[in-house]
C-alpha cells in the first residue's frame, strides 16, 4: 500500500500490499559524481521563528540558568514534516517579568517557514525547562511530550488533533521538585510500551546557592558545589499511568550529576541500555538485563572516564556507528579545556576513547561543548559530527582572555577511514554564527533528503541551519511503525545494506544535550541508487527484512509486514 | 590528576631567576623571643573582601610593575613581571604583548616561549603551541616539562609516534616526572604497543605510587594483553585512589575562596619585584617588597624563603632565623594537613 506523508498519525493502516510503505518520493537535485563539501546556511531570519530563550536570570547566577536548555524536533501533527519545540527558562527568585516566558512549539509549514502554535496546541509550559523527549507513550499513534524541568515536570498527551493535554498528575510523573536533565523514553522491559527515564542534575535550592567569583568577577558555581542526585525511572503501566521503579531497577542506587543521555543497545543483545553522562563525575552506563533491571557498568566498559582516566565536565552524549562496524559508538561533549570525546565500541563490551586517534576532538578543546549530532550531512555513507559550543559562563572574558562566552559551533567531516577533519571554516555561513549554544537537534526540515540543524542558544534566538550540500549522493529515510511493539519503534535496530555499504541505527527518544530528534532514521548512501536490504529488529518483537528498495525516499516500515518476518530475538 | 591541569597549569608565570644567598652561620634559638618574632614578621595584610578590593589590588600590582619598568628600563625581567601580573588576572592577551617586548630585548628567554606555548594551548592552537615550545627547547634543550607539553599536544593532534620521541626525551631530562612516564604510556597505548605502555605506566607508579591515572592505564592495557587478574587489581587501585582524590577535591572546593587565592597570587608579584631589587643590590627596597609579600600570604613558603635569604644577605642572621622558624612551622602545618 502506498500512502502519502500527509496521512494523519493515529489513523489505522491496512497492510495488504507490498511490505514497504513508500510514503513519498522526495526529489533532490542530482549531480552524480560531483564531490561537494558540506554547506550549512543560516536561514534563521527567514523562518518566522520569534522565540527568544530566557534563563530566568537576575544576576545572582543560580546554577540552573547556565545549563538551560534542550529542544525537540518531531512531527507533532503527523503531517509528514518535522516541527520544533523549544524549551525555555522561567523567572528565578529575584527576577520579575511582565509576562511569563513559555516553551514554544513551531509548526513546520514547509520551505523553512514556521508558525508559532504554542497557545493553540496547549504546550506553553511556564516551568524552567531543561530536557525534553517526545514519544507515543500511550501507543495511540501520536507523539506526546515530556519536559524535564527545574521544578515539577510535565507530560503532555497528544490529543491527535493538534492539541495536547497536561496529564502529568494522572500519569504520576511530575517527579517532585528537582533540577532535571535528560529525559528519555525506552521500552526497558520489552512489553510494548515506553517507560520513562528522568535524569537529575544536582540538589540545588535557593537556600544552598553558592555565589562564586573568579579573579573577583562573579561566575556560576560548579556541580561540586551541590550534592549529587540519583536519576529516576518510571515503568509504564500501560494504562496511562507510570510507577516509580528507580530503586528496584537499580537506576536510583547511583548518585551523580546527570546531564545529557541516550538510550541505546550498546551490546547488541536486543534490549535497551541507558547511558547518562555526569558533570565532573564518572559517567553511568546502565546495562539492561532485558527485564528492566540495570547494572551500572561505566567503568568496566570504559565509558566512565576519558583516555587519561579523568572525569570530564560531561554535557551531552550522542550515539551512532561512526565506523560502520555494526556497533553503536558514543560521542560526548564536555567543558572548556577538555576535548569532546569519541568512544569507539569494540563489540566486546569495551569502549576506547579514540578522540586523539581519530581527530574527533578537533576544534572542541577551547569551548564548552553541549549538543552533538552524529549525522551524515553529505550523504556519503558515514556519520559526520556537529558540536554546539558556547561557554557556560556569560562573562568569561572578564577573567580569562583565552576564552570567549560566545563561540562558533564545530563541524567535523568523517573522511570514511575512521578519521575526522574540522571543516567548520569551509561549510557555509551557518558555521560562522557565534552564540552560547546549548541543545542541538538534527532532522530533514524541508524533506529534501539531507539533514538540517536547529540550535537553542542561551538568552538568544535559536539558529536554524539549512543543509545546502549538493553532491549527488543518495539517501534513504526510514520511519518505523510498531504494531505489537511500541508505535514508533523506539529502541528498534535498523540495518541498511546497499552494496558494500552496511549501516546501522536505532530510534531514540531523547538524546544529545537534553534534546530530542531523529525519530525518522536517515542513511546516506553515497552514489548507490538502491538498497538491497533493510533489517529491522523490533524491541520486544521480531525481525523484519525488507529488500529491493529504491533510494532517495522516505519509507515507512510497519512491524510484521515484511516477507521475511522472524518472530523472536536474534 | 587531570593531565591538562598539570600540562597547562592555570597559574603559570615566568619567574625571574634569583641569586641565592646562603650562609651557614649558626644561630641560637635563645636570641629569639615571641615579641621579636612579631616584630620581624610583618603583620598580615587585612583580607580582601569584595570585588572592589580585588580591583584595587590589581591596580596596586600593575602600579608596582610600572614602577619596576621605570626603575629598570630596557630590562626584560621587568616586562616579564608586568606580563605575569596581567596573566594572573586572566588577561593572557595583554600578558603576551609584554612577553613579546621582553623577547625583543632578550630573544633567548626560553621560559617566555614556554609560557607562550601554554597560552596557545589554552586557546586550542596546538600547532602554534608546539612551535613556541620547540623554540624554547632550541634555546634551552633541558628546560623541564617542555617535551612533555609537546608530546601531549602531538597526541591530541593524533601524532602519537612523534609524541613518543618527545616523551622519551622528557624522561631523560626529568627522570622523576611521573607525568612524562604516564604520557609515554598513553602514546604507546595509542600505537597499540601495549607492553611498552605497561612499562611506562609502571615507571610512573615507581615515581608516584599514588598516581591514579597510571593505574587506569595499566588496567586498560592489561585487559588488552589478556592479563585479566592484573587488570582487575589495577582497576581496584584506581577506584580507591579516585575516591580518595574526589574527597580531597571536594574538601578543597568547599573551602576554595577566589578572593583569598587572588591575594595569595599578589604575593608572588611582590616576590618577583623584590627579587629584582635584590638582584640589583637594593636591599632595603627589596626588603620592603618581600615583607609585603609575606604580609599578603603568611603561608607562602617562597615569600618566607626569599625574605630569610635577604636577611642573610644583609648579614642579619637573627632575623633570618625568625623567618626560617616560621618556615619550619609552616612546613609542619602543611605536613599535618596532608
Amino acid at each position: 500500500m502506498i500512502t502519502s506523508t500527509t496521512g494523519k498519525r493515529g489513523q489505522s493502516h491496512t497492510h495488504t500490499g507490498p511490505s514497504i510503505v513508500v510514503a513519498a518520493l522526495l526529489c533532490v537535485p542530482v549531480f552524480a559524481g560531483v564531490e561537494g563539501s558540506i554547506v550549512l546556511r543560516d536561514v534563521t531570519k527567514e523562518t518566522g521563528i520569534a522565540f527568544i530563550h530566557t534563563d530566568g536570570s537576575s544576576g545572582r547566577r543560580y546554577i540552573v540558568e547556565s545549563v538551560s536548555a534542550g529542544l525537540g524536533l518531531f512531527d507533532y501533527d503527523g503531517d509528514g514534516d518535522v516541527d520544533i519545540y523549544f524549551l525555555n527558562g522561567a523567572p528565578l527568585k529575584g527576577t520579575k517579568v511582565s509576562k511569563p516566558p513559555t516553551n514554544a512549539l513551531y509548526r513546520n509549514d514547509g520551505n523553512f517557514k514556521f508558525t508559532d502554535v504554542t497557545k493553540e496546541a496547549g504546550v506553553g509550559d511556564t516551568g524552567f525547562g531543561l530536557g525534553v523527549a517526545a514519544a507515543d507513550y500511550d501507543n495511540d499513534g501520536d507523539l506526546d511530550i515530556y519536559i524535564n524541568n527545574y521544578g515539577p515536570n510535565v507530560l503532555y498527551r497528544n490529543n491527535g488533533d493538534g492539541t495536547f493535554t497536561d496529564v502529568t498528575a494522572e500519569a504520576g510523573v511530575a517527579n517532585g521538585h528537582k533540577v532535571g536533565a535528560a529525559a528519555m523514553f525506552l521500552d526497558m522491559d520489552k512489553d510494548g510500551d515506553l517507560d520513562l527515564f528522568v535524569g537529575n542534575y544536582l540538589d540545588f535550592t535557593y537556600e544552598n546557592h553558592l555565589a562564586r567569583t573568579e579573579k573577583g568577577f562573579p561566575k556560576y558555581g560548579g556541580p561540586m558545589d551541590y550534592p549529587p542526585m540519583a536519576n529516576d525511572l518510571y515503568r509504564n503501566n500501560g494504562d496511562g499511568t507510570f510507577t516509580d521503579v528507580g530503586i528496584e531497577s537499580g537506576i536510583a542506587r547511583h548518585k551523580g550529576w546527570g546531564m545529557g543521555g541516550v538510550c541505546a543497545d550498546y551490546d547488541n543483545d536486543g534490549d535497551t541500555d541507558i547511558h547518562i553522562v555526569n558533570d565532573v563525575y564518572a559517567n553511568f552506563l546502565f546495562e539492561n538485563d532485558g527485564t528492566g533491571k540495570f547494572e551500572e557498568v561505566g567503568l568496566p566498559v570504559g565509558l566512565a572516564y576519558d583516555i587519561h582516566g579523568d572525569e570530564q565536565g560531561s554535557m551531552g552524549v550522542e550515539c551512532g556507528d561512526y565506523d560502520n562496524d555494526g556497533w553503536l559508538d558514543f560521542y560526548q561533549t564536555s567543558y572548556a579545556k577538555e576535548l569532546a570525546t569519541l568512544y569507539r565500541n569494540f563489540g566486546d563490551k569495551t569502549f576506547q576513547d579514540v578522540t586523539m586517534l581519530t581527530g574527533a576532538g578537533a576544534g572542541t578543546f577551547a569551548p564548552v561543548t553541549w549538543g552533538a549530532g552524529m549525522v551524515d550531512f553529505d550523504n556519503d555513507g558515514d556519520r559526520d559530527i556537529f558540536v554546539a559550543c558556547g561557554h557556560l559562563q556569560d562573562n568569561v572574558e572578564e577573567y580569562d582572555s583565552t576564552a570567549t562566552s560566545n563561540n562558533r559551533n564545530v563541524l567535523l567531516l568523517n573522511t570514511g577511514d575512521g578519521k575526522f577533519i574540522d571543516v567548520s571554516d569551509q561549510s557555509g555561513d551557518g558555521m560562522k554564527v557565534e552564540l552560547r549554544s546549548r541543545g542541538a537537534a538534527f532532522d530533514d526540515l524541508d524533506n529534501d533528503g539531507d539533514i538540517d540543524v536547529v540550535i537553542l542558544n542561551s538568552r538568544r534566538e535559536p539558529t536554524v541551519l539549512r543543509n545546502d550540500t549538493q553532491n549527488g549522493n543518495h539517501w534513504i529515510q526510514i520511519r518505523l511503525q510498531g504494531v505489537t511493539t511500541n508505535r514508533d519503534g523506539v529502541g528498534a535496530r535498523v540495518k541498511v545494506t546497499a552494496g558494500d555499504l552496511v549501516q546501522i541505527d536505532e530510534v531514540h527518544s531523547g538524546r544529545g544535550y537534553q534534546s530530542h530528534y531523529g525519530m525518522r532514521l536517515h542513511f546516506g548512501l553515497g552514489l548507490r541508487k538502491s538498497i538491497d536490504r533493510i533489517e529491522v529488529r523490533w524491541i520486544g518483537g521480531g525481525v523484519d527484512v525488507f529488500e529491493g528498495i529504491a533510494a532517495d525516499r522516505l519509507v515507512v516500515l510497519v512491524e510484521g509486514t515484511s516477507k521475511r518476518n522472524q518472530v523472536g530475538e536474534e | 590528576m587531570a593531565v591538562l591541569a598539570v600540562v597547562c597549569a592555570a597559574a603559570i608565570s615566568i619567574h625571574y631567576v634569583r641569586p641565592l644567598f646562603r650562609t651557614d652561620r649558626a644561630l641560637r634559638d635563645s636570641e629569639l623571643s615571641p615579641n621579636r618574632t612579631s616584630e620581624i614578621l610583618p603583620p598580615p595584610r587585612a583580607p580582601l573582601r569584595t570585588a572592589q578590593d580585588i580591583a584595587a589590588l590589581k591596580r596596586e600590582e600593575l602600579g608596582l610593575a610600572e614602577t619596576l619598568m621605570r626603575d629598570f628600563p630596557g630590562n626584560a625581567d621587568s616586562l616579564i613581571i608586568m606580563g605575569n601580573v596581567w596573566y594572573r588576572y586572566g588577561d593572557a592577551v595583554t600578558a603576551l604583548k609584554y612577553y613579546e617586548k621582553a623577547l625583543e630585548i632578550n630573544p633567548r628567554r626560553a621560559d617566555v616561549y614556554d609560557v607562550m606555548g601554554q597560552c596557545a594551548l589554552e586557546k586550542g592552537l596546538f600547532g602554534e603551541a608546539i612551535g613556541h615550545w620547540r623554540t624554547a627547547l632550541s634555546l634551552n634543550p633541558r628546560l623541564p616539562n617542555v617535551h612533555s607539553n609537546i608530546g601531549h599536544a602531538l597526541m591530541i593532534s593524533g601524532k602519537s609516534d612523534e609524541a613518543v620521541e618527545e616523551l622519551e626525551k622528557e624522561i631523560q631530562i626529568s627522570p622523576t616526572s611521573s607525568l612524562a612516564y604516564f604520557l609515554l604510556g598513553q602514546a604507546h597505548k595509542m600505537q597499540k604497543e601495549y607492553e611498552k605502555a605497561k612499562e611506562s605506566y609502571e615507571g610512573a607508579i615507581r615515581v608516584d605510587p599514588e598516581y591514579a591515572n597510571a593505574y587506569y592505564g595499566l588496567a586498560n592495557v592489561c585487559t588488552k594483553l589478556g592479563k585479566s587478574d592484573e587488570a582487575e587489581s589495577y582497576s581496584e587501585t584506581f577506584k580507591r585512589l579516585k575516591a580518595e582524590a574526589r574527597k580531597d577535591l571536594k574538601d578543597r572546593k568547599v573551602v576554595y575562596d577566589d578572593i583569598v587565592e587572588t591575594q595569595k597570587l599578589a604575593a608572588l608579584t611582590y616576590v618577583e619585584v623584590g627579587r629584582m631589587y635584590l638582584g640589583n643590590g637594593q636591599l632595603q627596597k627589596a626588603e620592603g617588597f618581600l615583607r609585603e609579600a609575606v604580609a599578603l600570604d603568611r603561608e607562602n613558603a617562597v615569600c618566607l624563603e626569599e625574605l630569610a635569604a635577604l636577611y642573610q644577605a644583609e648579614g642579619n642572621p637573627a632575623k633570618a632565623l625568625v623567618i626560617y622558624k616560621q618556615y619550619r612551622d609552616l612546613y609542619k602545618v602543611i605536613q599535618q594537613r596532608n
